[in-house]
């Protein structure tokens, strides 16, 4: 009952806030795009024969955006992704904004969690690779890992509250809340199925009655013209199998900097996440008759950004993963496992919307794999284009 | 072993190359010969503008109107975290206004050439 009480109150704050006045405005359309070609190349991952066991060669991420400015209160967005995982829409969504304070977000669109999400297109951030936890696909041993703790970008379908307000031009608050259908996975999946949650095989059909729920609060300040900071902290809880038995929850905090040109971002995630126990014998390790039916797996990533010219850009970046929890009997990885990254990058710009992306990464495993390697070695080399 | 050796020699490389690249400079496109009365302006779009994506982005939009950077700058201004107040906005709508304008006068003079 309060649920309904405050979605009525908030449909007429809506109709109050439109019914005001709305000055004549042209409907405004702007086509953005980027396209990345990367080139990943790992040679510890070869077996005797020489052949690569791992993904690795090319790699391409083409998108295309329309953002569509209806009038004062009404604007829509459309956007399509091509990658490894073939035709994706990314966004697909309309604002109802009243104000910079009060929007309703409605359609498809990556519910606001964390700070490098609103980066992940491959034009907008400097090294080839997401960050770990972020991670959808690129990171050696991903089949094991089952990706990123939160592989980015994550569109859902539903709906979400969101606004910013600032104080003395000085401070800056975001808030976001949202309701969408939430990760899915079959009823004996022991962890979250990305593909079927984010692909169209289903038709984008919710598996369960319940959506998730989460929400975002970020302060921004300003502290000088050249040095400003914003801390953040996100989640989101939800079932994912079709009994809504199962549950998973993601938590995130995160902290930049930017002063004068060189910028500093640390993010950690979470996720929590149960898992049926009905047939232990699935499991490698005894399933204790208590809190042995969840795994959490965390991830961090600490990253500087710093410009030596006009043109380039060097980047360091350290991430990792910790994984706790049981594991299947086939698993690579143990009760306890952690992989760990030390990126070295450069970005450079050969003309005003193209770049090229070059990047060494160092990565360190506690789990040996087939060949009883922990350690490994991979390189990118892509372009990027933006339009 | 080799591996290894590659991934020091190419870090080596990276470093080499970035060391020898020059002094530092603003992120993104250095626009020059804008009216010195601009640079301020100019400041504050290329601080802002560059937290998310490079300034080229805004700049090749194609836009030629008021209308459309309004539009464009107001929904970057509401982007979560964006830092950029309706203060700044003013700004950044001021520089891409004589950035359009000088625009369209450099067209024109090629075209009655």
């Amino acid at each position: 009952m309060k649920v309904g009480h405050l979605v009525l109150a908030l449909a007429l704050a809506l109709v109050i806030a439109f019914a005001g006045n709305r000055p004549a405005m042209a409907i405004e359309r702007t086509i953005a795009g980027s396209v990345q070609l990367d080139y990943h190349l790992v040679p510890s991952q070869r077996n005797a024969e020489g052949n690569a066991i791992t993904f690795d060669g090319f790699t391409k991420e083409a998108a295309l955006k329309l953002a569509v400015d209806l009038g004062e209160h009404v604007s829509a967005n459309v956007k399509i992704c091509v990658g490894c995982h073939g035709f994706e829409t990314d966004m697909a969504y309309f604002d109802l904004r009243a104000n910079d304070e009060l929007n309703v977000r409605v359609g498809r669109f990556s519910p606001s969690f964390g700070s490098f999400n609103l980066r992940h297109d491959p034009g907008n951030h400097k090294l080839s690779d997401k960050p770990l936890p972020y991670d959808m696909g690129r990171m050696l041993r991903m089949r094991d890992w089952n990706m990123g703790v939160l592989p980015s970008p994550f569109p859902d379908d539903g709906v979400e509250l969101n606004g910013s307000h600032w104080f003395q031009d000085v401070v800056q608050i975001d808030y976001a809340a949202y309701a969408v259908s939430g990760f899915k996975a079959d009823q004996s999946s022991t962890d979250l199925d990305f593909v079927q949650s984010r692909g169209g095989s289903a038709y984008y059909v919710d598996n369960n009655t319940r959506p998730a729920v989460g929400g975002r609060l970020a302060l921004t300040a300003k502290f000088t013209p050249s040095y400003d900071m914003t801390l953040g902290a996100s989640g989101m809880h939800g079932t994912f199998d079709p009994t809504n038995d199962l549950t998973y929850t993601i938590l995130g905090s995160d902290l930049s900097f930017r002063l004068e040109h060189t910028t500093l971002r640390f993010e950690y995630l979470m996720r929590r996440e149960a898992f049926d126990t009905s047939d232990p014998t699935r499991f490698r390790y005894a399933v204790p008759s208590s809190h042995g039916d969840f795994f959490v797996k965390h991830g961090a990533y600490a990253e500087i950004e710093q410009p030596l010219t006009s043109a380039l850009d060097l980047i360091l970046r350290a991430d990792g993963m910790y994984r706790v929890g049981n594991v299947l009997a086939g698993s690579t990885l143990d009760a306890k496992s952690s992989v760990g990254r030390l990126t070295l990058g450069t970005s450079f710009a050969i003309d005003d919307n193209v770049r090229l992306k070059a990047s060494t990464e160092l990565w360190g495993f506690t789990d040996r794999d087939d060949r009883g390697h922990t350690r490994e070695v991979s390189f990118h080399l892509g372009a990027v284009a933006t339009f | 072993m080799k591996t290894r050796l590659a991934a020091l020699l190419l870090a080596l490389a990276t470093v080499v190359v970035v060391s020898c690249s020059g002094k530092p400079g603003h992120p993104g496109l250095l626009v020059t010969g804008d009216p010195p009365e601009l640079y301020a302006d100019y400041a504050i779009f290329a601080r802002r503008c560059s937290k998310c994506h490079g300034l080229s982005r805004a700049l090749d939009s194609g836009f030629d109107t008021d209308a459309k950077w309004i539009a464009y700058v107001t929904r970057m201004r509401r982007q979560p975290a964006s830092g950029i107040t309706e203060t700044d906005a003013v700004a950044i709508l001021r520089y891409l206004h004589v950035r359009v304008r000088r625009q369209r006068e450099a067209k024109a003079a090629e075209e009655t050439k």
